[in-house]
């Protein structure tokens, strides 16, 4: 469960981006929005606090999350990251460079998956949890 | 020694080296944007007057331009049009629609077609200048 930590979710699916919030709220997490990886840059320079998260979509034009990571942890590295993903492995995303404590979170998911997700990425990664065995595959 | 624009944050991507495509039949809507870019020290702004201006300049070219900036509504090629084609050959490149007003189906196809986001009109030169930090940010990383 959510400790009333701030997440900003970027996802250029409408439908799913309403489905993640009422989701990630109602585990008890702050949540600001963005559309694509450009929006979610001034949406994070206009906040007066730091997100605690950032929980991403993979593929958007422009943008990709990866990318989009990589701009925001130039100033903050230690910043947890969450990626969304319709390629279920590591291995399906060969083209691009991917951040090593990566927590990948397969699409579709359901709630107990997006909540196991976050909470590895924001306590660090436990031996049982599935998703440490995802990103390595 | 000069006081910092407050509105800029200090840690803020410079805009100077941006390269801005606006395209607008509209003259007097190319020129204002132009301006509004050049006083927030954006050195570089090419116009066209239309799509096919603005394909010309984007022709066998990845490092000319950084945004473009493209009115919606156009005679012959429209912006979502130009998008598309851009995109063929573009597929990083911000893209962002300037509009007033847009219906649901013309934005679902702007998304389909991968518009990079949207400056609705009318607009301050502190939303422009957010728009153009973010797409500076991006520039300053690929380098």
């Amino acid at each position: 469960m959510g400790g009333g930590e701030s997440v900003l979710l970027v996802e250029d699916d409408e439908q799913l981006l309403r489905l993640a919030r009422a989701t990630l709220e109602e585990l008890g997490y702050r949540v600001t929005t963005a559309c694509n990886g450009l929006e979610a840059l001034e949406v994070e320079a206009d906040g007066e606090q730091p997100f605690d998260l950032v929980l991403t979509d993979v593929v958007m034009p422009s943008l990709g999350g990866f990318e989009l990571a990589a701009i925001l942890r130039e100033s903050r590295p230690e910043l947890p990251v969450v990626f969304m993903s319709g390629y279920p492995t590591r291995g399906a995303l060969k083209t691009v460079s991917i951040p090593e404590d990566a927590v990948f979170l397969p699409k579709p998911f359901k709630p107990a998956d997006l909540a196991r997700a976050l909470r590895r990425a924001l306590d660090g990664p436990s031996l049982s949890d599935p998703f440490h065995k995802e990103a390595a595959a | 020694m000069s006081r910092p624009d407050p509105f800029v944050p200090l840690n803020a991507a410079p805009l100077n080296d941006l390269q801005v495509l606006v395209v607008d039949d509209q003259a007097n809507a190319l020129n204002l944007i132009k301006d509004m870019l050049k006083s927030m020290g954006v050195q570089t702004v090419h116009t066209a007057s239309d799509a096919a201006g603005a394909l010309d300049l984007l022709k066998d070219r990845k490092d000319v331009v950084d945004v473009v900036l493209c009115d919606w509504s156009m005679p012959e090629m429209s912006g979502l049009e130009l998008l598309k084609e851009v995109r063929k050959t573009h597929r990083d490149l911000p893209f962002m629609m300037v509009t007033g007003t847009a219906d649901p189906s013309s934005v679902l196809a702007a998304k389909d077609g991968g518009v990079s986001g949207y400056i609705k009109k009318p607009f301050s030169s502190e939303e422009l200048r957010k728009k153009m930090s973010s797409v500076a940010r991006v520039k300053a990383f690929r380098g």
